[in-house]
């Protein structure tokens, strides 16, 4: 009987984790050409999109920006999907973002107490761009959360540039297969 | 003594063969229902919108529409097809009567108009202000009432009632505190139902629970600075829970018998976690009122034999509770 009952809680715990464990994100705009690979894009800026009564100090700072920047580069980087030239202003493409939710969260609170208290959260909006026309070609809102208390609350921001990486690479390749 | 004494706690028989509600299959329940309402909790019921105009200049007329406000985004039934539409992008949403419910729909992310989100710069490390606190408080103190509802087997033979104690915080970084509990909890002895089978003709016994705790604390109050009102918190520690017993008891049985029961001397110290949450109505920049409930879990141990002064029997008890509703004042030091 016990065993029994080990087995569907582990089941059910393992649905859950299916559950949970989809990439989170909803597309506002999805990707309707694909994307020549010879063009070259780069990181541009991630606006605060944060509620306007938040406190200044619970808002990430300019490190988190550039951890942030770093691994959109690198799992964008992953996928080739276009040519990288850096901040060169003749980069055609840009990826931008505005920061919706934040919350630093804190691994010692998630150890100790648990229950979804200290949980690090980031929802943003991250849009892939035309630097010359101004048109949004992919766009979507990314949200991650970490509740296990030996994770960084970085890892946020690692999640959502990959989910925002693979949904991109998704959507080029059934643009690819359709043609 | 026949028939009487049942509760662990006075060392007399456990009742046996008594029902006991199969714990194994809760934590498998528990999950699904949480799987369930977590699933299913997204809004599925969807408002009419006379016009929903967007900053690209996009407009939709009498659509139906519904706010997520997990992805932060509103979406737009469009034939039979769906559109996310970003927070950032909408610019306004009349409802089906023609009123401007952006205001309503977006919460605290409506940006007014003319106004757009604030640049990359605002990320910039804060710099340090003279004089600018960091915590809301340094120490503070806590006093009240608590009513307290026994739970388990282990505590059959009491019953509710109320209590008093008092706690003290200390700031250990931004939003946690530590916490240190002490309180009497309101849990009474029910004569009728300890001496269950026999007939109380006096009872002067007095049953004390007493409770100390050490807890991690994690506390939120939005805009403190500004004044504001509210601080929510929640926390979790360990500590003991200490039960004795005093006075006596004068009992006659089913037979007729007239026992005198005495209880002083006995008392027992059990290991016990602790967790509870609640909220704090600042009246002022120092004093509060704290309402709050608290579960403590006393951990009576997994023998299956136990041995009391007054006798001694077979339990499979493992763990019991307290549980409380607190009502206090608040002081804090800054």
């Amino acid at each position: 009987m016990q065993h029994r009952s080990l087995l569907l809680t582990g089941l059910i715990l393992l649905l859950g984790l299916v559950v949970l464990g989809c990439a989170k994100y909803k597309i506002t705009t999805p990707l309707e050409q694909s994307l020549n690979t010879t063009s070259s894009w780069r990181i541009g800026e991630i606006r605060d999109g944060l509620q306007s009564d938040m406190d200044p100090e619970d808002k990430p700072d300019e490190f988190n920006i550039m951890k942030l920047k770093n691994f959109l580069k690198e799992e964008l980087e992953k996928r080739n999907l276009f040519q990288e030239t850096g901040l060169a202003s003749s980069d055609q493409l840009e990826v931008t973002g505005n920061i919706l939710e934040y919350k630093k969260g804190s691994g010692f609170v998630r150890a100790l107490i648990g229950f979804g208290i200290g949980n690090a959260v980031l929802t943003i909006e991250l849009e892939l761009r035309n630097r010359t026309t101004g048109e949004t070609l992919f766009a979507g809102n990314f949200k991650q959360t970490v509740s296990d208390w030996k994770e960084s609350g970085e890892k946020c921001f690692k999640r959502v540039a990959k989910d925002f990486a693979k949904a991109l690479e998704k959507q080029q390749k059934k643009l690819l297969k359709g043609s | 003594m026949t028939n009487c004494c049942h509760s662990p706690l006075l060392g007399g028989k456990i009742k046996n063969n008594r029902g006991i509600m199969n714990m194994q299959l809760r934590p498998a329940v528990f999950l699904t229902f949480l799987l369930v309402l977590f699933v299913f909790s997204q809004p599925v019921s969807a408002a009419q919108a006379s016009r929903i105009e967007l900053k690209d200049s996009t407009v939709f007329e009498n659509v139906f529409y519904r706010i997520d406000k997990t992805y932060k985004v509103v979406v737009v039934e469009v034939g039979d097809q769906e559109q996310n539409v970003s927070f950032t992008n909408i610019a306004r949403i009349l409802d089906s009567s023609g009123k401007d419910v952006t205001a309503r729909c977006l919460g605290r992310h409506y940006l007014a108009p003319g106004t757009q989100a604030v640049e990359e710069t605002s990320f910039k490390a804060q710099p340090e202000v003279p004089g600018r606190k960091k915590h809301p408080f340094g120490v503070a103190f806590r006093a009240g009432m608590n009513f307290s509802i026994p739970s388990g087997e282990w505590y059959e033979g009491t019953r509710s009632g109320l209590g008093f104690g008092g706690d003290m915080l200390v700031t250990v970084g931004r939003k946690l505190a530590l916490r240190g509990m002490i309180s009497r909890s309101g849990a009474r002895h029910n004569p009728d139902e300890l001496f269950a089978g026999g007939r109380v003709l006096e009872d002067n016994l007095s049953w004390n629970v007493w409770r100390y705790f050490l807890s991690l604390q994690y506390y939120n109050w939005p805009r403190w600075r500004e004044d504001g009102r509210t601080m929510y918190y929640v926390f979790s520690g360990i500590g003991g829970v200490s039960h004795s017993l005093s006075g006596t008891a004068v009992v006659a049985d089913p037979v007729g018998d007239v026992w005198l029961f005495s209880g002083t001397g006995q008392s027992e110290t059990k290991f016990a976690t602790t967790v509870g949450g609640g909220l704090v109505a600042m009246v002022s920049r120092t004093v509060g009122f704290e309402l709050g409930a608290v579960v403590d879990i006393v951990f009576i141990g997994s023998t299956d034999e136990y041995d009391y002064s007054y006798g001694s029997g077979m339990s499979n008890v493992v763990t019991a509770g307290l549980i409380d509703l607190r009502l206090g004042v608040v002081f804090l030091i800054p």
